[in-house]
């Protein structure tokens, strides 16, 4: 026992190192295990990270799979400048090259390019925007097109209809439309014209859909006074017939003894009846006349107002579906652009047709971006066409007027508030972007670790609280206060009826897209 | 990665009331699952369509048919694959006007650009005044398809744009080389820059359309 003991107590004294070494390893092992572990769950995290549509988990997943990316991006950002012209170029095609080294999805490609191109163009947006080719010319000019294309197209020969324009139904795109300045990401900008031009695409559906209708009821109307009309007529005809039937049954009753006419009996004494009935109204007097010719009536006539409802039921359903195409919605939007021109839109347009993907302007959303091209075309030729004959004083003066803010067209106060919101814009968009004032320090705070982020400094795929999700709210309640016209100051209260009156669903459904851009692009403004 | 999808920009030409928009919105919607709402959104369309193994995406711009916007054609048409011509054949003036378009056509984009020509209103045959050898002929000559169609009762529609699907992705396969067609995303991908060089390298028409609109 005690040599056992004795020989288990040095075992037992060795015991604590070799525990120590065992535990040790035991350590290292799982200190390794779960630094595999977390580096295969950043690596997921990653690749699920790339197929979600938020910008800035895209941007860490990138920065984790290929930290050399940034680098690129940083140098391309620092030596980029506006007096290259062909600095779009080289940009789509480094992000494209980066995107493709990053993954080799397709889906995921476009989603890690989109993300870079946010990143790289809202950076690039002091240096670049405005400051491309012609397009300081091209401003002012359309500034002067403006005001004389105002007065050669009216709603009338543009042949937009005047319930569109004096109802405010385009309230809501031309608050869309003057949102564009205060994004940098030229996806951003892309995607509040295209919510711009679905709004009135809706608007202009929901407008056909009621005057269909109003038509239909008009017509129904129509034909129900004219049904009334035919069957007070046959009433009156079938009773001009009884009464003449009558009364040379009288006459003939007259003339020969009660006896032998048994049969005609009836017949007079519904004859005496109707005299007698003579002051009340006809319709009621229709079953007391002749039972069989008019109970066909009836029913013939029943059968008509079946059928006819059918086919009024029928032909509503159809005619109900109302289609908007380019015909209806391009003069719409021309004269949309025409009256709420949002500030320096020919900057902004040349700005997203070089800094958004070519790829992604030749989509749907590319669609409508061209719309709004040609509607800008549109102005410029038409002022270009008119320009000699249309009196020059009245265009120097609107052009004048414009010039200094000065609402263009007093047509409608909310006119005058857009401009007003445009020209706060305007001045300060370079210096503060932050689209809502309400909460500069969250925008702040993150501005610092993004821009540490960007340079450098800090890993931020650390578990940084997720901003996003308040601002996502910040923002959000931002812009539904500001289309509803509630809280914030430059909504008038005149465009708060007009909204009001839009329907909350259709906004509701098409801000989301908007939304959801905006909270990536706030958190983009951060670098600065 | 037996299929892929490739998208192609289809520009709808034809003057207003010739039922243009009609016809793509039927096209487009009958693929529509049952259920969903209909589609409003008709100035802008996409669908996609399955020939063969591949996916054949159309993005179809519709363009205002008025006389007065006829100039802004090449802001649509600039980059497009394929123009769909639309008139109606009881009415010659609009058969007319795609004759100018197919002109003008041919002169500002070249021969790179697809052309499709629909007689639509083909339920109205008792009212025809373009006769059918007449526009099959003349799309023959300037070598565009001809097809005869109906929106509202949904004839020939189908084949009209699965022929035009087919040709879009023959000439594409043209262009870039037929090898390169097995190899999954890593020819959308060439196929992508490949558009973007031809986009960039005609800056003599972009710069003096992009500048102002």
């Amino acid at each position: 026992m005690a040599s056992s003991s004795d020989g288990g107590t040095p075992s037992r004294r060795v015991d604590p190192a070799v525990a120590a070494g065992v535990e040790a390893a035991v350590k290292a092992a799982q200190a390794h295990a779960a630094r595999a572990a977390a580096r295969l769950k950043t690596q997921s995290h990653c690749w699920a990270a790339l197929s979600t549509g938020d910008t800035r988990q895209i941007l860490d997943a990138v920065r984790l799979l290929r930290p050399s990316a940034f680098d690129s991006v940083r140098s391309f950002i620092a030596t980029a400048s506006a007096a290259d012209p062909r600095v779009h170029v080289r940009m789509h095609s480094l992000l494209d090259a980066e995107a493709e080294a990053v993954t080799s999805d397709a889906r995921q490609f476009e989603r890690v390019r989109d993300a870079l191109e946010k990143l790289v163009t809202t950076r690039l947006y002091p240096t670049v925007f405005g400051l491309g080719e012609g397009d300081e010319s091209a401003e002012t000019e359309f500034e002067a097109n403006l005001a004389i294309a105002r007065d050669t197209l009216t709603h009338d020969r543009l042949g937009v209809s005047p319930v569109f324009c004096d109802g405010g139904a385009w309230t809501a795109s031309s608050v869309m439309l003057h949102r564009i300045s205060r994004h940098r990401a030229p996806a951003d900008k892309l995607a509040l014209i295209v919510n711009a031009c679905r709004l009135i695409e809706r608007r202009l559906h929901t407008l056909g859909v009621a005057e269909k209708k109003a038509s239909i009821a008009e017509r129904k109307r129509a034909d129900a006074t004219q049904r009334r009309q035919a069957r007070e007529l046959q009433i009156r005809q079938v009773r001009e017939i009884q009464i003449r039937q009558g009364r040379e049954l009288l006459k003939r009753d007259d003339l020969s003894s009660d006896s032998q006419r048994p049969a005609d009996e009836a017949a007079v004494h519904s004859f005496k009846r109707l005299h007698v009935a003579e002051a009340i109204p006809k319709a009621s007097l229709a079953p007391a006349t002749n039972g069989a010719s008019d109970h066909g009536a009836a029913a013939s006539e029943e059968g008509g107002d079946m059928g006819s409802e059918d086919a009024d039921e029928k032909a509503g359903s159809e005619a109900l579906d109302v289609t908007i195409g380019a015909d209806e919605f391009f003069p719409v939007l021309l004269w949309v652009v025409l009256h709420c021109t949002p500030a320096r839109l020919c900057s902004e347009l040349s700005f997203i047709s070089r800094f958004r993907h070519p790829d992604k302007l030749r989509g749907v959303s590319g669609c409508y971006f061209t719309h709004v091209r040609a509607a800008v075309k549109f102005i410029e030729m038409t002022a270009r066409v008119s320009e000699p004959e249309t009196a020059w004083p009245s265009g120097a003066a609107d052009s004048a007027r414009s010039m200094q803010g000065d609402p263009r067209l007093p047509r409608e106060e909310k006119d005058d508030d857009d401009e007003e919101e445009e020209g706060q814009l305007g001045p300060g968009r370079y210096a503060s972007a932050a689209p809502a004032p309400a909460q500069p320090s969250t925008l702040r705070t993150t501005a610092g670790r993004w821009a540490e982020w960007l340079i450098g400094g800090v890993p931020a795929i650390a578990d940084e609280p997720r901003a996003p999700s308040t601002r996502r709210d910040d923002d959000d309640g931002g812009l539904n206060n500001e289309l509803r016209g509630q809280s914030s100051p430059r909504m008038p209260s005149v465009a708060h009826g007009h909204i009001g009156s839009m329907g909350g669903m259709e906004l509701g459904r098409h801000d989301s897209l908007v939304e959801e851009e905006e909270v990536s692009a706030a958190q983009l403004l951060g670098f600065y | 990665m037996a299929s892929r999808t490739s998208s192609y920009k289809v520009v709808l030409l034809g003057e207003g009331r010739v039922g243009k928009t009609s016809l793509v919105l039927r096209f487009c919607r009958d693929t529509f699952v049952d259920g969903q709402p209909p589609t409003i959104q008709a100035s802008c369309l996409e669908r996609a369509l399955r020939l063969g193994d591949k996916t054949v995406n159309l993005v179809i711009w519709d363009t205002a048919g008025q006389e007065r916007f006829h100039a802004l054609g090449p802001i649509y048409y600039r980059d497009a694959d394929a123009a769909l011509l639309v008139y109606d054949i009881t009415d010659t003036d609009s058969f007319k006007r795609i004759q100018v378009w197919v002109r003008e056509l041919r002169k500002m984009v070249g021969d790179s650009i697809q052309l499709s020509i629909a007689g639509n209103k083909s339920d109205l045959e008792r009212q025809r005044v373009v006769s059918r050898q007449e526009a099959a002929e003349y799309a023959d000559s300037v070598g565009a398809h001809y097809a005869e169609t109906s929106a509202k009762q949904n004839r020939g529609l189908d084949e009209l744009f699965s022929s035009m699907g087919k040709r879009l992705l023959a000439s594409r396969e043209e262009k870039l080389g037929s090898p390169a067609l097995g190899s999954g995303p890593a020819s959308t991908r060439r196929s992508r820059g490949a558009a973007m060089v031809l986009i960039d390298d005609e800056p003599p028409a972009s710069s003096s359309s992009s500048r102002c609109c």
